[in-house]
């Protein structure tokens, strides 16, 4: 997964709201709000940015080690996209 | 995170009407179209950028009629692109192939369909235009093949009254969900002539206890929660929730007839945190009610604070109707009514 990139699905609607990411899933219309941590995440997910570099991201950005940070986070980044969240794709995307 | 946005008065949820112009002319029609400009394709998306910078996540497109607007799409786009989750009310009589198309590339939310009866003589007689039902009811197909969430329903008024449960059944074949509200409200003038198409209380009281109508008590996450689930906050309206007119007009909420600025004099911003008039009802708590906080019917009340100002004309009198609901929601679950 970690060469892979990651979007933001267009299936969904979202807003940073005090700092954290509230993504509305528009095929089932439920909506769930990300800590600091998944709303960083989420912001990086831009169509261009591997899984990879978006992990080492959150390294810089939180001062997390690199195996507990790969580790969760790759977690996480599989749950948002089995859930239709994120799409992850072996090639850029569009529209990100 | 609705409580937090309640708290932290971010207008999380937007009704915004983009015209009221329609191409039908229903009998209980609430809206009162005037003589301005309506607001410009440009106009509505700077509108847009800053509801989306305040924090707006829920956005309903509603009229009049939307789809009357030859921009809508334009607009609806444009709304995605900034990432809202658009909800879409409409008649759908002008929903064809191709607009079904356009309107499920955009990934609504929800889109809500005005069907009033599942007799199209019924239906047509309340839109007074002939083959609307047939239009309507094609529309709410079309799209729900697309795989856009549909909602059907309206109002229940004398002329339908017992008519709900075939559009219950029909919005079941069609894959659509149903909705219908039992509350008929004034023109947004004030002026009370829908009102004479209201149910008898009789008729309320067997709606009231149809398991049919109770989720959708549930379904509405910004109003009156005597329960106390958002504090003292009598309701959404101002602390989470707005409406805006298609001449630019903020108010607290659709229901509610106090404008508190308009968008082409003054900022979003400047008219949601700091317009007299929105920071008048966002400051209003249950117990400052005079008569409600005392009421023994409150855990049974849905009362609207703007349909109160619209009956009344006091921000903080009760509601004739959501008192004649909670006195029969009360003698429906045993609370004995007063």
């Amino acid at each position: 997964m970690d060469k892979y990139v990651a979007k933001n699905s267009d299936q969904t609607a979202h807003r940073i709201v005090d700092g954290e990411a509230v993504v509305v899933n528009l095929k089932d219309s439920t909506f769930q709000t990300l800590n600091s941590v998944g709303t960083f995440i989420w912001q990086q997910a831009d169509g261009r940015t591997s899984v990879k570099e978006i992990i080492q991201r959150v390294c810089q950005e939180f001062e997390v080690d690199p195996d507990t940070a790969d580790k969760d986070c790759s977690e996480f980044i599989g749950e948002l996209a089995n859930k239709g969240l994120l799409v992850l794709s072996p090639h850029p995307l569009e529209g990100g | 995170m609705l409580a937090r946005a309640a708290r932290k008065k971010i207008p999380f949820f937007c009704h915004f009407d983009l015209t009221y112009h329609c191409n039908l002319n229903c009998v209980h029609c609430y809206v009162v179209a005037e003589s301005r400009p309506e607001l410009g394709t440009l106009e509505i998306k700077g509108i847009l950028n800053q509801l989306a910078a305040a924090g707006t996540l829920y956005l309903t497109f509603s009229g009049g009629e939307i789809f009357t607007r030859e921009d809508f799409f334009e607009i609806g786009e444009y709304a995605r692109r900034l990432h809202f989750a658009v909800r879409l009310l409409t008649n759908g009589t002008l929903v064809d192939e191709a607009v079904a198309d356009r309107v499920a590339a955009l990934s609504p939310d929800l889109v809500a369909i005005s069907i009033y009866s599942a007799n199209s003589e019924n239906h047509d007689e309340i839109t007074t235009v002939p083959g609307s039902f047939a239009r309507s009811i094609e529309a709410a197909k079309m799209l729900t093949e697309r795989n856009v969430k549909v909602k059907i329903g309206g109002v229940l008024m004398r002329q339908n009254i017992n008519d709900y449960p075939k559009v219950y059944e029909l919005a079941q074949r069609i894959g659509a969900t149903f909705q219908m509200d039992p509350r008929l409200t004034p023109k947004n003038d004030g002026a009370r002539s829908p009102l004479r198409f209201q149910i008898s209380n009789d008729d309320l009281s067997r709606v009231f206890a149809e398991p049919l109508f109770s989720p959708q008590s549930r379904d509405n996450p910004t109003k009156f929660h005597p329960d106390g689930t958002f504090g003292q906050i009598p309701c959404g309206a101002a602390h989470m929730s707005c409406y805006i007119s298609s001449y630019g007009d903020v108010y607290p909420c659709v229901q509610f007839p106090l404008p508190c600025g308009n968008l082409r004099k003054e900022p979003f911003e400047e008219i949601w945190h700091h317009s007299a008039e929105m920071l008048k009802v966002r400051s209003i708590t249950v117990s400052q009610l005079p008569v409600c906080c005392r009421c023994g019917l409150l855990p049974y009340c849905n009362r609207c604070p703007g349909l109160a100002y619209l009956e009344e004309g006091d921000l903080l009198s009760p509601s004739t109707t959501a008192c004649q609901e909670a006195n029969i929601l009360s003698r429906i679950k045993g609370g004995g009514g007063e």
